[in-house]
């Protein structure tokens, strides 16, 4: 009987083999051998950040002369794919150069509760059972959902703060969709001097006081002393992007800031 | 008279998606557009189809003459995956939007429980070749019934004002119970 089992396994194995190859045979899909050549010199992470479901459909996009395709470029990708890709489609050389902030700068200590979660430990269910008891609705809530998500281990959680490595960061843009509250943002990583201001509350200043020591309170002092590079939202200062690059004190400014909000990315 | 019963058993009243609740995987996963879900349940029917005729020749001119019926479950699960390769690279041939509309679900069918559970049926039912086939077929099209009406909902749902903790999979979880209930009105049409 054992000997009868094997034949049958084995028969049958080998006739579906049969069937299958002869159909592989002739069902085969022609394709450009390019898109294969492509797709195996792509980082393979599948990442999605290009706005492609998978790194071979955005090799085949490349391959097609889709325009999104080109406009995207691949932001994983070292220079020497970049430079590949260029010889065989007319993209920029560029790399899409931007990197994830988190704009939130309060510490495990500086958040003020008013109540306990002991509910899952994600972010996003905190979030969503009355913001995981914190009094701030704008701050991180720490429980590394962004970190989790990270393919490149380019962020990880330092006192209840995600923090991203430049270095390692190429931009993808998971952890910004992964933060519930969005405090993540992508950010261009072009210049030397990346000064943020690490918060999105929008409470009155009076508010801030109360529930956090390093949330922005309004009072305006980087607007006057860098001459309008930083202005007033909702009781918030902001970064105006587009004058990211001027030359002014930005030490003087993270110095001056009396919550000690204004920090430096790199 | 009889084959016509099977067909609307295997189809209606004892369908194997709201009665015996097999393959809910794609169920809820290939529901959410009406094309899609026409395309995974024809792709689906044929697998069944073709699954319960190849394992029923298996089951009954290789596994009963040499009494190794207890090997059903790994011929039956090889034979499943084989089918389900060719559909694949017929489907890539002929139609590659949908095959990138069925994507990961495609492969999938392979491990689809529905269709061993139909191969299972059929041996242990000890239906005749025709009824096999038959019975196949029937719970092949009550498949893509399920799916076809279930993604019919869904397609509606995107315009309904559904409360906020309920939205995505929760209210899709709902409907695929409310759709049990309303098949098992069904129950009563043969008796059995």
């Amino acid at each position: 009987m054992v000997l009868s089992v094997m034949l049958t396994m084995i028969g049958l194995g080998v006739l579906f083999a049969g069937i299958l190859a002869v159909a592989n045979q002739k069902l085969k899909v022609e394709e450009d051998p390019k898109i294969e050549e492509l797709s195996q010199k792509l980082p393979g992470l599948n990442c999605g950040a290009c706005g492609f479901p998978n790194c071979r459909e955005f090799a085949k996009g490349i391959i097609e002369g889709n325009k999104e395709a080109l406009e995207t470029t691949c932001r994983v990708a070292g220079a020497d794919v970049i430079e590949f890709i260029s010889k065989i489609a007319p993209i920029e050389k560029t790399l899409a150069g931007k990197i994830a902030v988190a704009f939130c700068g309060a510490k495990d200590k500086d958040r003020t509760k008013r109540a306990v979660y002991k509910g899952i430990a994600t972010c996003r269910s905190a979030n969503l059972l009355s913001g995981g008891g914190m009094n701030c609705e704008y701050g991180c809530l720490g429980f590394s959902d962004c970190a989790k998500v990270c393919p490149f281990d380019a962020l990880e959680m330092e006192d209840g703060l995600p923090k991203i490595d430049p270095a390692k960061c190429v931009g993808c843009g998971k952890c910004v969709k992964a933060c519930p509250r969005g405090i993540i943002e992508l950010m261009p990583s072009d210049t030397d001097n990346l000064v943020i201001v690490a918060c999105r509350s929008k409470y009155a200043g009076a508010v801030v006081r109360k529930i956090c020591p390093v949330g922005c309170i309004g009072c305006k002092i980087c607007e006057k002393l860098s001459g309008g590079i930083f202005f007033m939202e909702d009781n918030l200062s902001k970064l105006r992007l587009e004058r990211r690059k001027e030359d002014v004190d930005w030490d003087e400014i993270i110095k001056k800031c009396p919550t000690k909000t204004i920090v430096r990315v790199k | 008279m009889n084959l016509l019963l099977i067909f609307i058993a295997a189809a209606v009243t004892n369908n194997f998606v709201l009665t015996y609740f097999l393959g809910i995987c794609p169920f809820i996963g290939v529901s959410n557009k009406l094309e899609s879900a026409f395309g995974m349940g024809m792709a689906t029917t044929f697998v069944m189809t073709l699954a319960a005729t190849a394992t029923w020749l298996i089951n009954h001119y290789l596994l009963m003459p040499l009494r190794i019926e207890f090997l059903e479950y790994v011929t039956f699960i090889l034979t499943i995956a084989s089918l389900v390769q060719l559909v694949e690279m017929f489907i890539r041939k002929t139609s590659p939007e949908l095959y990138r509309a069925l994507g990961i679900y495609l492969p999938l069918i392979t491990t689809n429980c529905a269709i061993l559970g139909l191969t299972l049926f059929i041996a242990l039912r000890d239906y005749e070749f025709l009824e096999a086939i038959i019975f196949g077929f029937g719970a092949g099209v009550g498949f893509t019934l399920a799916l076809i009406i279930m993604a019919g909902i869904r397609e509606e749902l995107e315009f309904a004002d559904v409360p906020k903790p309920f939205e995505g999979t929760g209210i899709t979880l709902i409907i695929a119970g409310l759709l049990a209930l309303a098949f098992m009105g069904f129950g009563g049409l043969i008796a059995s």
